[in-house]
């Protein structure tokens, strides 16, 4: 089966404006799997699952967004470098509750497209900047 | 413009090969071959061009004398190659940032971003698990 390369990355950028910066779930259908595959331990599986843990986010930090630094795809893998910023003013979130703390921190997620839809998730974050602006944990000795 | 499907290919190979000479054997003096001398890199803790990479790597080849960065995915297109990787080891000795050896077992992942020039990397960004490595090398206060 040929990987359309152009239509992987699309598919991705939309999924990004859409659920990433605009909050809105509506055509997730469009975008994802059910049985989507997620390796991210702190997300549950599938497309059920990654539609509770972002519920729980927008909660937490309302003004939740996506700042795209890069995009790299080939074959039916598509690889983004961004930058996740908002505000902690919610819920609670991963245990901590909301302190109004201001969030910026790198994540890599990696995806595999199947049949034009997103099928399995990896990522990577800067955890240590991540947890600190949450309050969960504390300076690093230099 | 359309990426040239043959320098993709050989980009990813010799960021592959990079890793066995570098990050597997520890073989420094193979870096030459690899890198440009104007090396730029984004990664905060580490210092500039080949000459800083040089340096920063032998200080975590004395840390970590078992050091192994394993490709989980490797994605490439045009001039970049982005590698997600494990890095495996054991902390035994001094020379990580300035971090005393605490014996732990090292285990985190990381996703590094390459930009190639001429078929040698001259650009390199980063986004690694920092808590679990921080945590792991004992430099959170908690």
């Amino acid at each position: 089966m040929v990987n359309d390369v152009s239509t992987n990355k699309d598919v991705v950028s939309r999924f990004y404006d859409e659920v990433f910066i605009r909050h809105d779930m509506s055509r997730i259908d469009d975008y994802m799997r059910d049985d989507y595959i997620q390796h991210n331990g702190d997300c549950p599986q599938g497309k059920a699952g990654f539609l509770d843990f972002f519920a729980t986010i927008f909660a937490a930090v309302p003004d939740f967004s996506y700042t795209l630094k890069k995009m790299v795809a080939d074959g039916d893998m598509v690889v983004t470098y961004s930058t996740t910023t908002g505000t902690h003013t919610g819920g609670e979130w991963l245990g901590q509750t909301a302190t109004g703390n201001k969030l910026e921190f790198d994540v890599v997620d990696i995806f595999r497209l199947q049949d034009g839809k997103i099928a399995e998730h990896w990522d990577v974050a800067d955890t240590f900047t991540f947890f600190s602006q949450l309050g969960i944990v504390h300076d690093r000795k230099m | 413009m359309v990426p040239n499907t043959a320098d993709t290919e050989r980009n990813k190979q010799a960021v592959r090969d990079f890793y066995e000479e570098v990050f597997h054997k520890h073989d420094l003096g193979a870096v030459d071959r690899f890198m440009h001398d104007d090396y730029i890199q984004h990664n905060a803790d580490c210092p500039q061009g080949k000459a800083g990479f040089l340096e920063f790597h032998k200080g975590f080849f004395t840390a970590i004398t078992d050091f192994r960065a394993t490709i989980n995915q490797i994605v490439a297109e045009a001039d970049r190659v982005f590698v997600y990787n494990t890095i495996t080891g054991t902390h035994t000795g001094y020379g990580f940032l300035d971090y005393p050896p605490t014996n732990n077992e090292i285990r985190f992942d990381t996703v590094d971003m390459y930009r190639l020039r001429d078929g040698k990397l001259c650009e390199h960004w980063d986004v690694a698990d920092t808590r679990a490595l921080f945590t792991q090398v004992g430099a959170i206060r908690q």
